[in-house]
């Protein structure tokens, strides 16, 4: 029995230390590629070439995050990615919690039905042409509105805030009926405190969705007043895909040698826009991580 | 109480329902109308209801979607990478969480973790930025390749045809897999730890344990997330696929293609028709996996 007992230990041991390995290579290979873009960001190209990965700034700056700041077309779009958020933060978070609220009436006739209504787009999606030409009809391409107005009801929100609604129970609205206080009041003086936490919650999850979008600046707008700094992060890495297939194609007709080009502070601000628009989503998002856990499943329907 | 005082007393809430119904008609349902662009020969100036239904009794380009190689190619394309990113991109998070299961230290443990859902915190453009910084010319992999072989040539992986559905199932991995092993963890974690103490008891390893355990416990939990992805083989990701073309990459999907045609190329009629296909397709695998789902585990999602 007692030399199984040691052999099965010393095999324990050998798959310990091979899983610890695995997991620290994962590691790496997950955190390394960010820590080179955010050093690089922070690194004077000009005077230190970069090679290899960069772990630490050789020579530390924040000029390229002053290019940055200092362009703008990045300040503005930061400025209508901001205002963005905040309009569609109160229209989408009022319009939602509105319904959710009334749909948590108990007695309220037709309750089912109206319900229904509102799944059933989520099940079926129309997709991007209707979508299009229903925007041009009303004159939203190229307006700012086009970035808040369509996101009005969104089901998963709706679900979230109605499943949330249902923990609270109904005796302190029946007392707030008696003492004579209307719809509006008891919604906005006795529900709306008490569902707090799951609005900021959903405040954080739209945030983050609004920020992170580009799709809608790159679907339904065609000049570049109205973009938003996630859209300026896809142009600026476009730009330099064009600028690689020009390259390349100089290679091949052999007018250009690869050792004649070297790293350039393009780089650098390049590399701090990747940080710009991702760094503050990764900070906001540890706010989130106990709910989301939780949420999986609904988030798991909505895909 | 009769009907009319009924709602009367309701007018109220009901009001309160009120905006978001418009949005919901206006900006949900509206659009699901406009799906009968595909059954017209659309003209912008006639607008949805004006333009002449197309040939084939509407069903003109439906056909053409079929029939046309290039839509039919990119309904390929999007098949084949849904099908590489769940044969790939399924076991990989089971796999993740049953090794972080079995680490012995909690710090460390936490650590691999909190690592490991990092990049589900970036947005797929920042991630296609990484990419795009790792893999330059002048990027840190071809620096290290040059370095350990001096025959190294620098190269433009980002540009490489052959790499390019490699490179959109690993960054699928690369940013899913952690987070999406966390319904594992927590699964394992839910599994009655008396049921390993008697595997113990019987002389049973670690190894025994994971199989017989571990595995089975993550079964239903499993195959619920199987059935749920189902519905979405025929979509991909536009972001990404579309953030990570070039002009040396010849690989559309049914998204890029909705795009590329309908709103660069303004055919509408026939990019509305290749989306009213793959919606209808999705709808009949959700429903199809859900009957499955019912039978085998005794759990309906819709």
């Amino acid at each position: 029995m007692k030399p199984k007992e040691i052999s099965k230990s010393i095999s324990e041991r050998i798959f310990d230390s091979f899983n610890i390995l695995f997991l620290l290579i994962l590691c790496a290979v997950i955190i390394f590629p960010y820590i080179h873009v955010l050093m690089v960001s922070l690194n004077d190209n000009a005077t230190s070439t970069v090679t290899g990965l960069m772990l630490w700034p050789s020579a530390f700056t924040l000029v390229n995050y002053q290019t940055l700041f200092g362009n703008d077309s990045i300040m503005r779009a930061l400025f209508i990615t901001v205002s963005r958020i905040v309009l569609v933060l109160i229209y989408q978070i009022s319009l939602n919690f509105m319904a959710a609220y009334a749909l948590t009436r108990k007695d309220l006739p037709y309750k089912k039905t109206i319900v229904m209504f509102f799944f059933i787009p989520f099940f079926i999606s129309s997709g991007l042409i209707p979508r299009f030409i229903l925007y041009s009809s009303l004159g939203l391409l190229n307006n700012f509105m086009v970035y808040v107005l369509p996101a009005g009801f969104i089901f998963y929100y709706f679900i979230l805030l109605r499943t949330y609604l249902g923990t609270i129970p109904d005796s302190l609205e029946e007392s707030a009926r008696m003492d004579g206080a209307g719809e509006f009041k008891i919604m906005t003086r006795i529900y709306l405190p008490l569902c707090k936490p799951m609005i900021a919650t959903l405040a954080l999850l739209i945030t983050v969705e609004t920020w992170n979008n580009w799709t809608d600046n790159l679907y339904f707008m065609t000049h570049d007043r109205l973009n938003t700094i996630s859209y300026e992060l896809y142009r600026v890495l476009m730009e330099r895909a064009r600028l690689q297939a020009l390259i390349q194609e100089a290679i091949r007709q052999g007018q250009v040698t690869l050792a004649g080009m070297g790293a350039t502070t393009t780089q650098g601000v390049r590399n701090a826009q990747i940080i710009v628009v991702s760094l503050p989503i990764i900070m906001i998002y540890p706010f989130l991580q106990r709910y989301f856990i939780k949420g999986l499943m609904i988030g798991g329907v909505k895909e | 109480m009769n009907k009319t005082a009924r709602f009367k007393r309701y007018f109220p809430v009901y009001m309160l329902i009120l905006p978001a119904f418009i949005s919901a008609v206006i900006f949900l349902y509206i659009p699901l109308g406009g799906l009968v662009v595909a059954f017209k020969d659309y003209d912008i100036f006639a607008g949805f209801w004006a333009s002449p239904w197309a040939d084939q009794f509407g069903f003109k380009h439906i056909i053409g979607v079929i029939q046309n190689e290039f839509l039919r190619a990119s309904i390929w394309n999007t098949l084949k990478l849904s099908l590489l990113n769940m044969i790939i991109g399924f076991p990989a998070p089971i796999l993740l969480a049953i090794l972080i299961n079995e680490l012995r230290l909690g710090p460390f443990k936490k650590t691999v973790q909190t690592i490991s859902y990092m990049p589900h915190f970036l947005s797929w453009i920042s991630v296609i930025g990484l990419i795009t910084v790792f893999f330059a010319e002048y990027g840190p992999v071809n620096d290290i390749l040059g370095t350990l072989n001096s025959n190294h040539t620098r190269q433009l992986y980002l540009a490489e045809q052959r790499l390019f559905v490699p490179f959109l199932v690993g960054l699928n991995l690369w940013k899913t897999m952690g987070f999406q092993s966390i319904v594992f963890i927590a699964t394992i974690a839910g599994i009655d730890p008396q049921l390993y103490e008697a595997a113990k008891v019987d002389g049973a390893g670690r190894f025994k344990q994971c199989i017989h355990i571990t595995l089975p416990g993550l079964y239903t939990i499993a195959i619920l997330l199987l059935v749920l992805s189902v519905g979405a083989i025929l979509s991909s990701n536009f972001e990404l696929v579309f953030g990570l073309q070039n002009p040396f990459i010849d690989f559309e999907v049914i998204d890029t293609v909705i795009y590329r045609r309908g709103l660069m190329g303004r055919d509408y009629a026939a990019a509305t028709a290749l989306g009213l296909v793959r919606g209808v397709i999705a709808i009949l695998l959700t429903l199809g996996a859900n009957q499955i789902s019912k039978k085998t585990i005794g759990l309906s999602i819709i």
